[in-house]
């Protein structure tokens, strides 16, 4: 990477003693509100139900009230400072805020955190509740008992820090990430499968770059999102310079030809052979809609030009376009309406 | 520019991340930002305090002096019009700072003079949409005509400053992107050329698809701009405490304090919109893959992959 480029995003890289690199998705002041939220809910509701039990049982107690406030107190106590440190330490990085909301704590290195740094870093979180402010803030007759949380130490630290770490993570060498919910890559096939008969018409010699080809697996990978329009509208810009160089049709169309190259950069010959078989079995089961794909592919050409007459992207003797553009079998598009296309001044 | 080297990632996010990349976002540029917010914001904000101080003042007390707390009357008063000023004026506040980070985004520094220089051949427009229709200048106009005799006016504080402003958020928050919108993407009000998308186009196509994901948007942005706001306020509250002990709320925190935290606030805010601005593109229009598209389709220009081949085999190709 060039000096001066760094990419932003709330990543964190870490590196093992054994030079593999994980990345994990940081979780900064705003992600990490909703499970603080949530345990401090928990830790509530738990005081309110050991007041409850301790309630009931006031009559058969030999103590009577002392004993209960006891509890509450020590209970109170543990709730406060111990909560977090048992289900981190148990629960390998996680209270159930944490649980709930996909975050986890982990150390700086990527490993799990171990007893000490959960103790650590929840013990701290006192100090990253500061500033307190005094109850005088309300009326100048209060107390002096500085006990409204401000929770300005523990955001600046975690927005100065580029692992956005508070003052407990900081102490304990510990970061919170959110559980990994990017899906993995997959092998995508064509809905439309003239794309197989179209990836035979690209150049044998034409073999994409490594970004191209990253390109068009990130253009299949979105494409579905996208409604027919836009798609098209996005594919144009590398599909017209590319049908040009192919000396194929001008109005080939430009998502087809990404499709197309996908099959040809992505999947393998045997793939590729069921696709064009599924095309030709499809041609002829569905005649009128390829009726003159049928009647050319009757004058005894190959099958392969067959199937790349009914994509309509090579000039040949009859009309090529009589073909619905998309085929019959096609998927509908997705609900989302059409939309207008940006602008080309200003932000492209 | 190389389309496909952006500054921040481009991925969809959801709404809590996208805070969270607003504090990143803000902690690498600080100065800029604060520089490009400064540029409309402080002018701004001084008129707004100049236009307000009246209500901390002796006549306004006497008005006031039959209330049980006057003071704390005249404060809230000065604050709800201070805050209210700004909000409205936010979008045309945070113009230039959405012109440096639409730029920035690219890798391309642009300077204040830079910036100026981009906003002045479309001051017209910008008027008109964030000062007149978005009421960011005319509610100083509404200001003006506040009856300073009267503890509270109903006419220009309550229905123009009040309900006509928050029926000016409610439309924010449907229609969001209005400076992006002017300012980066450069729309005309009205289409001159053919194929050119005018400002109310390019508005109903970026907004009424996700109307929903933008109030959700607004609303929380609203939120936490306040925790923000009130974390800010304890701040003060604590330095002014702890150096004087005096901890109530002064005459110095709506004249000086308030004025800092919204600006402070409006930076984040205008961080977090461009930030929202960038994601909707995305969603919608799938922004990401165009750009790498484009950069592809730049590099395969000049001389197309293509390679000598022998006897119809890949395996044996050699390049050119």
């Amino acid at each position: 990477m060039l000096a001066g480029t760094e990419k932003l995003d709330c990543h964190a890289r870490v590196i093992t003693p054994e030079n593999i690199e994980f990345e994990y998705d940081l979780a900064g002041p705003f992600q990490r509100l909703p499970a603080f939220l949530f345990d401090v809910a928990v830790r509530v509701a738990c005081f309110l139900a050991l007041l409850f039990v301790g309630g009931m049982l006031l009559p058969f107690l030999p103590l009577g009230g002392t004993l209960v406030n006891v509890a509450a107190v020590i209970g109170f106590f543990l709730l406060s400072w111990f909560y977090g440190m048992f289900f981190e330490t148990r629960f390998n990085g996680r209270t159930i805020g944490k649980m709930v909301f996909k975050l986890r704590a982990i150390s700086t290195d990527g490993r799990p955190i171990n007893a000490s740094q959960a103790a650590l870093r929840n013990l701290l979180r006192l100090a990253d509740m500061n500033l307190l402010l005094p109850l005088q803030i309300f009326s100048a007759e209060a107390p002096p008992m500085y006990i409204i949380p401000t929770m300005l130490v523990g955001f600046a630290s975690m927005t100065l820090t580029r692992k956005m770490q508070r003052l407990g993570d900081l102490a304990a060498g510990t970061m919170v990430v959110c559980e990994q919910r990017r899906r993995a890559a997959f092998n995508l096939q064509p809905e439309d499968l003239r794309a197989y008969g179209l990836a035979e018409l690209v150049p044998v010699t034409f073999v994409p770059s490594v970004t191209l080809a990253q390109t068009i697996g990130l253009y299949m990978e979105n494409r579905k999102r996208l409604n027919p329009l836009r798609r098209n509208d996005i594919a144009r810009h590398l599909a017209d310079p590319l049908i040009q160089d192919f000396g194929m049709l001008p109005d080939t169309s430009p998502d087809l030809l990404l499709c197309a190259l996908y099959v040809r950069t992505f999947l393998s010959a045997d793939q590729q052979q069921r696709g064009r078989a599924r095309l030709r079995e499809l041609m002829t089961t569905r005649q009128p809609a390829f009726g003159k794909a049928r009647v050319t592919g009757a004058a005894g050409r190959s099958a392969s030009n067959s199937t790349a007459e009914v994509v309509g992207a090579k000039r040949t003797d009859e009309a090529t376009h009589a073909f619905p553009t998309r085929p019959p079998t096609d998927p509908p598009p997705p609900a989302q309406p059409p939309t207008d296309p940006p602008p080309q001044q200003g932000l492209p | 520019m190389q389309l496909d080297r952006t500054e921040i990632v481009i991925r969809q996010r959801a709404t809590l991340e996208l805070f969270d990349l607003s504090l990143i976002v803000l902690r690498k540029h600080i100065k800029s930002i604060m520089l490009t917010s400064a540029l409309l914001g402080i002018p701004l904000l001084v008129v707004d305090v100049l236009m307000t101080q009246w209500m901390l003042g002796e006549d306004a007390y006497l008005v006031a002096e039959d209330l049980e707390s006057p003071r704390f009357a005249m404060r809230s008063r000065q604050a709800f019009h201070l805050i209210m000023l700004y909000a409205l004026q936010f979008p045309l506040i945070s113009l230039p700072t959405t012109v440096f980070l639409g730029n920035q985004v690219f890798f391309e520094s642009v300077s204040v003079r830079e910036i100026v220089a981009k906003l002045v051949p479309i001051a017209g427009r910008v008027i008109l949409v964030l000062g007149v229709l978005r009421l960011g200048l005319v509610c100083l106009v509404f200001e003006l005509f506040v009856d300073r005799t009267l503890l509270w006016d109903w006419g220009f504080e309550f229905w123009m400053l009040g309900v006509l402003g928050f029926l000016c958020f409610a439309i924010r928050a449907g229609w969001p992107y209005a400076p992006e919108i002017l300012g980066l993407e450069l729309c005309p009000l009205a289409t001159r050329a053919p194929g050119e998308i005018s400002y109310r186009q390019r508005s109903r196509g970026l907004h009424s698809l996700l109307m929903a994901d933008h109030v959700s948007r607004f609303t929380g942005s609203v939120m936490v701009a306040f925790l923000i706001g009130l974390m800010l306020l304890a701040a003060i509250l604590f330095c002014q405490g702890t150096l004087t002990g005096d901890w109530l709320w002064n005459d110095w925190i709506n004249l000086l304090a308030l004025p800092a935290i919204l600006w402070v606030v409006g930076m984040f805010l205008a961080v977090f919109r461009f930030l929202t601005y960038l994601d909707t593109r995305i969603r919608l229009e799938g922004w990401e893959i165009e750009l790498r598209l484009k950069a592809e389709a730049t590099r395969l220009r000049p001389a197309p992959v293509m390679l000598e081949v022998g006897d119809n085999s890949r395996e044996e190709a050699v390049v050119s």
